[in-house]
C-alpha cells in the first residue's frame, strides 16, 4: 500500500518454491481456479523444441487439467509442438461461467501461435489458435486478458516476437474463435533467455472503467502505458533511469489508479506512479 | 523463504519527466535491502525479491 510518499512492499530474499506435480515441467507455475477448473499446469517435460527462449531447452508436451471433483485431464501435444510456456492462464473468454485456458504453443517448424484450451462434450482440447508466426523460434508472450474495449468483448493482448518485432496485438474471441483486432509497435514483455514473462500489468490507469496496459517499451527504456478503448492509443510513456529488467507488480494507491514497481538493471526498484 | 515488509520513503528521480506525458507520471527510487533480483505477483500481492537480505 502506498501512502502519500510512504510505500510498503514486501521483499523475500528466497522466493517460495512449492513443491510442483509430479510430472510438472520444472519451474512450472501452479495456476488455480474459482470455477470448475481447481488447477492447471504444464506437464511432460520435453526436449524436442530446440530453441530455450524461457532459459532452458525443456518445454512442456502437456498441459495437466485438475477438475473441482478432483478428476484430471491431460491435453497432449503431437510431436511436432510443445507449450512453450511457463503457466496456463485461466479466463472465461465466452461469459458461459466456464473457464478456458490461454497458453501459448510453439510449433517446431512454424514458430509459436497463442492457443486456448476449453472443455467440448466433457473433454478438454485445443479450439481455437492463432496462426504460427511462421517459421522455427518466433514467439509470442501474453500479456493479459481483458475487456480492452469495453464493449464486452474478452481479449487476450500479446506481444508478437517481444525481443525483436515488440508488437502488441489485441486478439478477441469471438464466436468461438479468435481474430486479431488491434495492434499497437514498441513493447516488450520478456527478455530472451529469462523465466520473467510478467513484464506487463493490467489495470485502469486513466480512470476511464477499461482495463489498461502498462509494459516496457520495445528497449526497455520507458514504461509505455497502453489502451485500446476507444482505439490503440498511448496514455503515457514515462522514461526509467535504467532499462526494466523484471516483472512488473502493481501496488495499490489509496485512491486513483495502482502504482507500478519495477526491477532496473542496475539493480536498484522503481516506482512509478500517476500524479494526481 | 524469509519476509520482510518494509516502510520505506521514496525519492523523486530527477530528470525522469521529459515530455508532456510523463510529467503526469512520477518515478521513484525505493531504497531496497539489496539489489533487485525480481518482482513475482503471489496472491495479488507484489513480492520483490532481493537476494542476500540476511
Amino acid at each position: 500500500m502506498l501512502t502519500g510518499e510512504r510505500i510498503s512492499l514486501t521483499f523475500v530474499d528466497v522466493a517460495a518454491q512449492p513443491r510442483p506435480p509430479d510430472g510438472a515441467l520444472p519451474d512450472a507455475k501452479v495456476t488455480t481456479g474459482k470455477d470448475d477448473i481447481a488447477r492447471a499446469w504444464l506437464a511432460e517435460p520435453t526436449t524436442r523444441y530446440d530453441h530455450g527462449i524461457l532459459g532452458n531447452k525443456i518445454e512442456a508436451g502437456s498441459l495437466v487439467i485438475e477438475t473441482r471433483d478432483g478428476k484430471r485431464q491431460t491435453v497432449r501435444l503431437k510431436d511436432d509442438a510443445v507449450f512453450e510456456d511457463l503457466e496456463p492462464r485461466l479466463a472465461c473468454l465466452d461469459r458461459d461461467g466456464h473457464d478456458e485456458i490461454v497458453v501459448v504453443k510453439s510449433y517446431l517448424k512454424r514458430g509459436s501461435s497463442l492457443a486456448v484450451i476449453a472443455e467440448r462434450r466433457g473433454k478438454y482440447e485445443i479450439v481455437a489458435e492463432t496462426p504460427p508466426l511462421g517459421q522455427p523460434h518466433p514467439w509470442l508472450d501474453p500479456a493479459g486478458i481483458a475487456d480492452f474495449t469495453g464493449g464486452g468483448t474478452i481479449g487476450i493482448a500479446l506481444v508478437r516476437q517481444p525481443h525483436v518485432i515488440g508488437s502488441l496485438e489485441l486478439w478477441s474471441w469471438r464466436d468461438g474463435a479468435l481474430g486479431k483486432t488491434a495492434e499497437l509497435p514498441d513493447i516488450a514483455n520478456h527478455i530472451a533467455g529469462t523465466r520473467a514473462i510478467d513484464m506487463a500489468a493490467l489495470a485502469d490507469f486513466d480512470g476511464d472503467g477499461i482495463a489498461d496496459i502498462v509494459a516496457p517499451s520495445l528497449d526497455r527504456s520507458r514504461l509505455r502505458v497502453v489502451s485500446f478503448a476507444p482505439k490503440p492509443r498511448e496514455i503515457a510513456s514515462v522514461p526509467l533511469p535504467a532499462k526494466a529488467v523484471t516483472n512488473l507488480g502493481l501496488v495499490a494507491e489509496s485512491s486513483g489508479p495502482p502504482a507500478i514497481a519495477v526491477g532496473l538493471a542496475d539493480g536498484s526498484l522503481a516506482v512509478i506512479r500517476r500524479a494526481l | 523463504m524469509k519476509r520482510l515488509l518494509l516502510a520505506v520513503g521514496v525519492a523523486a528521480w530527477a530528470g525522469a519527466a521529459q515530455n508532456a506525458q510523463a510529467a503526469e507520471w512520477r518515478v521513484s527510487h525505493v531504497d531496497a535491502p539489496a539489489r533487485v533480483s525480481g518482482i513475482e505477483t503471489v496472491a495479488g500481492e507484489t513480492q520483490v525479491n532481493a537476494g542476500g537480505l540476511w
